[in-house]
């Protein structure tokens, strides 16, 4: 096929021509106007993933949720900055507490008003309360524990409990359990009645609304994409430092673009494998900074689905078996190998120099002892299609299987949604499995749920009553008070799990949080990620 | 183009469409996942009374035949159901999202016809020349780089290095979206009169609807390459040249519009195929549309959101295919007549 060259020539430019105008058209504007810094002066700009479906306090229980709730509500009580071990006052100034530690009697901070101008009395408290318990959502079980809540005078709120828990004062300031202005919610179908799981109308109005008391009220809501918030101009406390803050929905690396470029204050959700590219930042501050996400091994105590994992001496064998080194290294700068169950940074968890290390050695010669000395073939099975705090399990389910390899153990990778991981892991059907438990609130009594017969225990079929000693002293870490007390129980439980339980902790990920240098009064908070109000720039 | 042809494709539309719901339904309900075990905390599965309670809320507590007809009925209202990952009506949510994608959609398409067809036919006219090698270079790039890594890269280069681009996002964080007539914030701002935001609207555009467009691109240029390739050695081709018709009539004048029949075809399933896998190119640029709504609703287990965004899915395929039929006639007077 000959074509005449000129001919072909002559039309080319025309059509690249064409081309290029309304490419020269499209990029006009952008070209001619270099890009202005949108991070205004009066607006903190901050992105984080949007984890979250609702901004209804007593319905979410996610991070977007947490963090975006805790900017507009305020709680009875709460945690200080960063800290998660004392309680400190919010709503009530005191408390007291009754000798049996069931009655707790909370003096509310007189002048408080809502955003709508309603005041906030004991009567809202009890309201609030009484609808997450009622509604039967995800937080409810914060308050599986409550008796009754009670409002003795309009300053005075009294909530019992059915037995004394110690943990109820690191339960209490959850934004889940954040005060709403009861008389505008229930205007717009909000009920706390007993079947208000099905007869609580309010979320669609607190998606586009605030009906908090906090430092920031809602200006506007766009699902899966940005949430805007103003100062409350009522609030009680001091004025947020910067009058608006704009939450974006972000992954982590358009995170970490446009904390680059300047046009986010905040990223709340980086990973792990950006820090050191964003310590070389001369504009940005880089965080690593502990999580309390623990990610750990499930080995099946039932002889039916595990096989060989039923066995104490394998489950041994994998625990020393295992790189632990070699997997804080996977998961980067800043992760943390714990001892035992109870995240580093909590009451009551073991010393690091306690946790597990590697010895090959001893892993084979369990492994014969246990009669496997040429191995078995067993099924770790893992999320494939979510990160957490920017790691991938399917990384690690690899790493343990290399490590596993080494003494025999062939394991056979089983990646799934995790729409269907979730289901087989929560009931108990799995072999071994790869997941990570991130605390629904600050203390250890949060993980008595990996006990024999408890939430967690119960995934790897490790019934009621199948260790005594485990038993008796969870008995005592419910009803203890005593901090040095309970640390020391906490420790043996620990101890105990790592002998013959079923879990293995094997990393905590840092959390990797980024600000312009600019920012000023930032701390991370592992419930609700930060104070926005306390955060200048 | 007869009208009874028309009218016979919009009614095979209901059986069509109809078709879709039953398969969607079936194998949505077939996955091997439980809503509740996604949706519902640790604590709050353990508890029966609660999950029981979420059951009731999304419908889940009937058998699947009944929660179909259920939803066969509402449809017929009008009514999508909620969505369990935004607690809203999946009608608001698929009317919230599709815009931004239609119009990142058009624009994808928009280039991809203004760069990917001369380039087809840059390459048929200098076949197995430096110029061919290089469009079929492109076009190969095109097709094979992936959209994420495009799109960081495009990114880096352009928005953090350059400043030449605005970064992700439809608009400046500071700037309030245009008064919504079509929910595209370049027409909506330029009906409206409101240049800044079309300023801004445009350059928020431009990254993510060239990314979008790589694939599209390379497709349209070999496809016009090859069906140029095979009217240019026709015999009636010969016949114009002979006749002494100048190089350009005889490319674009004739030529062309019988090579255009397969690009057509593929410009169409291209734009319905942008329409709905734009996933990727929205979450990296932070693009609130239909893709990044379809995957959350899918790892969700979202059933109402996976069967609204299936039916809108199906509904824009059937619509283009209508569409380019249509154009067929134009294009083709054989078809016409």
């Amino acid at each position: 096929m000959s074509q005449p060259r000129k001919l072909g020539l002559r039309m080319v430019p025309r059509s690249l021509a064409v081309g290029a105008l309304l490419l020269a058209f499209l990029a006009r504007p952008a070209m001619a106007a270099p890009r202005a810094n949108t991070s205004a002066s009066d607006t903190l700009v901050a992105a984080m993933y949007f984890d979250g479906k609702s901004l209804d306090p007593g319905r979410q229980f996610e991070n977007m949720g947490n963090a975006a709730v805790h900017a507009m509500y305020d709680t009875l009580v709460t945690f200080a900055h960063g800290s998660l071990t004392t309680a400190v006052p919010d709503l009530a100034t005191a408390w007291k507490i009754s000798n049996a530690g069931t009655v707790y009697t909370f003096t509310l901070r007189s002048g408080v008003k809502f955003s709508s101008g309603n005041p906030l009395t004991s009567a809202d408290v009890v309201w609030s309360l009484k609808r997450v318990q009622n509604l039967q959502g995800n937080p409810s079980f914060l308050l599986n524990n409550m008796a009754s809540v009670t409002a003795p005078s309009p300053s005075m709120v009294r909530l019992t409990l059915k037995h004394a828990d110690p943990a109820i004062m690191f339960i209490l300031p959850n934004p889940s359990l954040s005060v709403l202005d009861s008389k505008t919610v229930i205007a717009q179908g909000g009920t706390d009645a007993a079947n208000a799981a099905k007869t609580d109308k309010a979320e669609p109005y607190l998606n586009a609304h605030s009906a908090g008391s906090g430092p920031y009220i809602l200006s506007a809501y766009q699902p899966g994409n940005s949430i805007s918030f103003a100062a409350n101009p009522k609030y009680w406390g001091a004025a947020p430092k910067l009058p608006k803050v704009l939450l974006l929905n972000q992954q982590a690396p358009t995170e970490k673009l446009t904390l680059e470029k300047g046009d986010t204050d905040l990223g709340l959700n980086l990973s792990p494998d950006q820090l050191s590219s964003l310590k070389g930042s001369s504009n940005l501050s880089a965080y690593s900074l502990s999580s309390p996400v623990m990610f750990f091994l499930l080995l099946n105590m039932s002889a039916a689905v595990g096989g060989p994992t039923a066995n104490n001496m394998v489950r041994q064998a994998i625990r020393d078996a295992l790189d632990y080194a070699g997997i804080a290294q996977l998961a980067g700068q800043g992760s943390v190998q714990p001892a035992g169950i109870v995240p580093v940074q909590f009451l009551g968890a073991l010393p690091l120099n306690a946790a597990p290390k590697q010895n090959v050695a001893q892993a084979k010669a369990l492994m014969a002892k246990a009669t496997f000395p040429n191995g078995f073939t067993a099924t770790l099975e893992y999320p494939s299609d979510i990160t957490v705090n920017g790691q991938d399990f399917g990384l690690f389910a690899q790493k343990v299987q290399s490590d596993l390899a080494a003494v025999g153990i062939t394991i056979k990778l089983a990646p799934k949604p995790v729409a269907v991981a979730l289901p087989s892991y929560r009931a108990g059907k799995e072999q071994i499995g790869l997941w990570e438990w991130g605390p629904d609130y600050p203390d250890p009594s949060d993980y008595l749920n990996f006990l024999p017969g408890q939430l967690v225990g119960l995934r790897a079929n490790w019934q009621a009553g199948a260790d005594a000693q485990l038993g008796q002293w969870m008995t005592q870490a419910s009803g203890t008070a005593d901090n040095a007390k309970r640390v020391a129980i906490y420790h043996n439980i620990q101890t105990r799990l790592n002998a013959i339980g079923p879990f293995i902790p094997l990393f905590q990920p840092a959390q990797i949080v980024a600000t312009q240098k600019t920012v000023t009064g930032f701390h991370f908070n592992a419930i609700w990620q930060t104070d926005f109000n306390l955060i200048g720039k | 183009m007869p009208v009874s042809f028309l009218i016979r494709r919009l009614f095979l539309l209901v059986p069509m469409l109809f078709g879709v719901i039953v398969v969607a339904f079936v194998v949505s309900h077939l996955i091997p996942g439980d809503p509740a075990a996604v949706n519902l905390g640790q604590y709050a599965m353990s508890d029966p009374k609660i999950v029981a309670a979420y059951r009731h809320q999304w419908g889940l507590d009937q058998p699947v035949p009944i929660q179909f007809v259920d939803y066969l009925g509402r449809l017929l209202h009008g009514d999508l159901g909620i969505s369990q990952q935004t607690h809203r009506p999946v009608l608001t949510d698929l009317r919230d999202y599709l815009p931004a994608t239609a119009e990142l959609a058009i624009a994808a398409v928009l280039i991809s016809i203004v760069v990917g067809i001369p380039l087809g036919i840059i390459s048929a006219v200098h076949h197995r020349k430096l110029p061919d090698h290089l469009s079929r270079l492109l076009a190969l790039m095109g097709v094979s780089v992936p959209v994420f890594w495009l799109g960081l890269v495009a990114l880096d280069v352009f928005y953090v290095h350059f400043s030449w681009l605005p970064g992700p996002g439809r608009l400046d964080e500071s700037l309030a979206a245009p008064r919504t007539i079509t929910g595209l914030f370049t027409v909506d701002s330029l009906l409206t009169g409101n240049w800044v935001d079309l300023k801004s609207s445009l350059g928020h555009l431009i990254l993510p609807a060239v990314v979008l467009s790589g694939f599209s691109t390379g497709l349209f240029t070999r496809i016009t390459r090859s069906a140029m390739l095979e009217v240019l050695g026709r015999h009636y081709i010969r016949t114009a040249r002979a006749k002494g018709l100048v190089g350009w009539r005889v490319i674009l004048g004739h030529a062309l519009p019988n090579a255009l029949i397969p690009t057509l075809t593929s410009v169409g399933l291209a734009f319905a195929n942008l329409m709905t896998g734009a996933v990727l190119a929205e979450i990296v640029f932070d693009w609130p549309g239909i893709g990044r709504y379809a995957f959350q609703a899918a790892t969700n287990l979202d059933f109402p959101a996976i069967m609204g965004v299936t039916l809108l899915i199906a509904f824009t395929y059937i619509m283009i295919n209508l569409v380019v039929d249509i154009l067929y006639g134009f294009v083709d007077p054989r078809i016409r007549a």
